[in-house]
């Protein structure tokens, strides 16, 4: 597995694990805090960037190209995710004309 | 392996087979095709068709083609009590079946699955189709509702397991449960594996709607079609929770002191949230919703008590029971509401005046889910309090009796409703008694009964 470039390695792993968790946490905030259905699925998407660069840093330290591969699966399934996802929006969209989620509140039990 | 060919196959002919335009002829061919796969799964060894490669990422032992089994069966169950549904003209019905049976593969992987790809994989094939098939009425505005909060939702809680899986990958080096489960606890313990445990965790709690991840079930279970809710409650149910007893209950089971407070306190939580808020809802889908959350602590429980013989068949029992009990509801509810909208507690009284076979069904699965004695509901619950009292854990013991007292209140409300009230009957229809309704009734008295029966065709496969 010398392919993978030693170079990546000149900085500490550490220092990745903390980007990963920060863009992660980026995420999350953006998940729970945003009203607009759009924004909160880019947060999604940044959650799983994360995940992705983290795969990679480990993949690359570890010489093991394992987690490399998971990376392309998660970006294939992402693509899924993000064609469903955009056509559910846009259905709401149609329907009450506005993508924020804190109007959407037909159920009260 | 063959069976998740077979059904992906499925998938795509039925896909084909919608330009014929007859909804009949497609759940026809769907329903065959479920059990050809079943009895495809059943008799042959599916280790031997594994392709080279894939053979590290799935692993068709007896645990993966019971639950398979139950999967596949329940499904076909479901899409045979779905037949005024399919016939809508708004709905179609080949789409429809095609992404149900998608969903169908995705969770027979979850399994299945000895990898963390497939797993991934599993969780996002059942998951994206199950975000389709919770907007299919596209025209209702709970049902669009339901597929946003179900997507929004269930793409952050896959995030979490990434996460986890990710740290897992970074403290271990290894992708394969099997290999991460062989390292000594020792070895790996380090913060980069407590988080990993720790977010897979709660991501896949997320995933089996346990407190306090729950938030999600009650809002999605409501705004989806009844068919849909029956699928998610049902299969949906089954598979994550087999994915969850795979991970935690087998590879991770050596491991247990790294999860079994969390998983404690999820258990404690979902009795206590399931039960309380069922009790005060006015809709039956959303009391169902909180009733499944409840259900999820009792197959917590198993999980907490897990030794290395394995609490395995109390688990299916338990999922079985609960499967056959929602089933038989159903074929019943979806009967007399063919609206297919919300169904309100009130529009239940005096049903019993209108038809009294399915207003007997509908009590018997009632009392089975509240796990009354004589139904395959009690001995459920009895294998799942036993080894916790084994166990010493009486704290959890008291939880779980006290909410299954709670329980039962709340299941006699819709059979008081529909034995014991002088008001006119609300019901939309009354036709002529559906057969899976009338043999899941059957089979729920019949494992309460005798409840070896089940362990005996267990041993068999």
């Amino acid at each position: 597995m010398n392919q993978i470039p030693e170079i990546f390695r000149v900085v500490p792993v550490n220092n990745f694990i903390v980007l990963a968790t920060v863009l992660f946490c980026i995420g999350i905030l953006g998940v729970l805090t945003r009203k607009n259905a759009i924004i909160i699925f880019m947060s999604v998407e940044l959650m799983l960037n994360s995940v992705n660069l983290l795969f990679v840093t480990f993949s690359s330290y570890k010489s093991d190209p394992a987690g490399q591969v998971f990376v392309f699966f998660i970006m294939a399934i992402a693509a899924a995710e993000v064609a469903v996802g955009l056509a559910i929006i846009v259905m709401i969209y149609r329907r009450i004309q506005t993508t924020d989620v804190s109007l959407l509140n037909n159920m009260k039990g | 392996m063959l069976t998740i060919t077979l059904l992906s196959l499925l998938g795509l002919f039925i896909l084909f087979l919608g330009f014929s335009g007859k909804p009949g002829l497609n759940r026809a061919v769907a329903v065959s095709g479920l059990f050809l796969a079943l009895i495809v799964l059943i008799m042959g060894n599916q280790n031997l068709l594994i392709p080279d490669g894939l053979d590290t990422q799935l692993n068709f032992d007896s645990t993966a083609v019971r639950f398979s089994s139950l999967l596949i069966l329940f499904t076909a169950c479901i899409m045979l009590l779905g037949k005024k549904f399919f016939a809508r003209e708004d709905i179609q019905s080949a789409e429809f079946l095609s992404v149900m049976v998608f969903s169908l593969v995705g969770a027979i992987m979850l399994t299945s699955f000895t990898h963390m790809i497939t797993l991934f994989v599993g969780l996002e094939t059942l998951g994206i189709s199950l975000y389709v098939l919770a907007g299919t009425d596209k025209k209702s505005a709970g049902s669009n509702e339901a597929a946003l909060k179900y997507l929004l939702l269930g793409a952050f809680a896959t995030c979490l397991v990434l996460f986890g899986m990710a740290m897992l990958y970074g403290a271990t080096g290894q992708l394969d449960f099997t290999a991460i489960a062989s390292l000594s606890s020792i070895a790996v313990d380090s913060d980069l594996f407590r988080a990993g445990i720790f977010f897979m965790l709660v991501g896949v709690l997320f995933k089996v709607s346990a407190a306090p991840f729950h938030f999600w079930s009650p809002d999605v279970y409501e705004g989806s079609p009844n068919v849909v809710m029956l699928y998610m409650s049902v299969v949906v149910k089954i598979a994550s929770f087999a994915a969850l007893y795979r991970i935690f209950g087998i590879y991770f089971q050596p491991l247990s002191h790294f999860w079994w407070d969390v998983v404690y306190y999820a258990c404690v939580a979902s009795l206590l949230v399931g039960n309380l808020l069922a009790l005060v809802q006015k809709s039956l889908k959303r009391q169902m919703a909180f009733s499944s959350i409840s259900h999820t602590g009792y197959l917590l429980m198993a999980i907490l008590v897990l030794n290395k013989t394995g609490q395995e068949g109390g688990i299916f029992f338990y999922l079985f029971g609960y499967g056959l009990a929602l089933i038989a509801a159903f074929s019943i509810l979806m009967a007399w509401f063919p609206s297919g909208d919300n169904i309100w507690l009130k529009d239940l009284k005096g049903a019993a005046k209108v038809d009294q076979g399915g207003a007997i069904v509908l009590t018997i699965a009632f009392l089975s889910m509240a796990g009354i004695p004589l139904t395959g509901g009690f001995f459920a619950k009895l294998y799942m309090f036993t080894p916790a009292m084994g166990q010493g854990l009486y704290q959890l013991l008291v939880v779980g009796i006290l909410s299954s007292l709670i329980g039962a209140a709340y299941y006699l409300k819709p059979i008081m409703n529909v034995w014991f009230s002088s008001e006119a009957p609300a019901i939309e229809g009354a036709e002529k008694i559906k057969l899976v309704g009338v043999l899941a009734a059957a089979i729920i008295l019949l494992t309460g009964l005798f409840p070896d029966v089940i362990f005996a065709v267990l041993s068999l496969i």
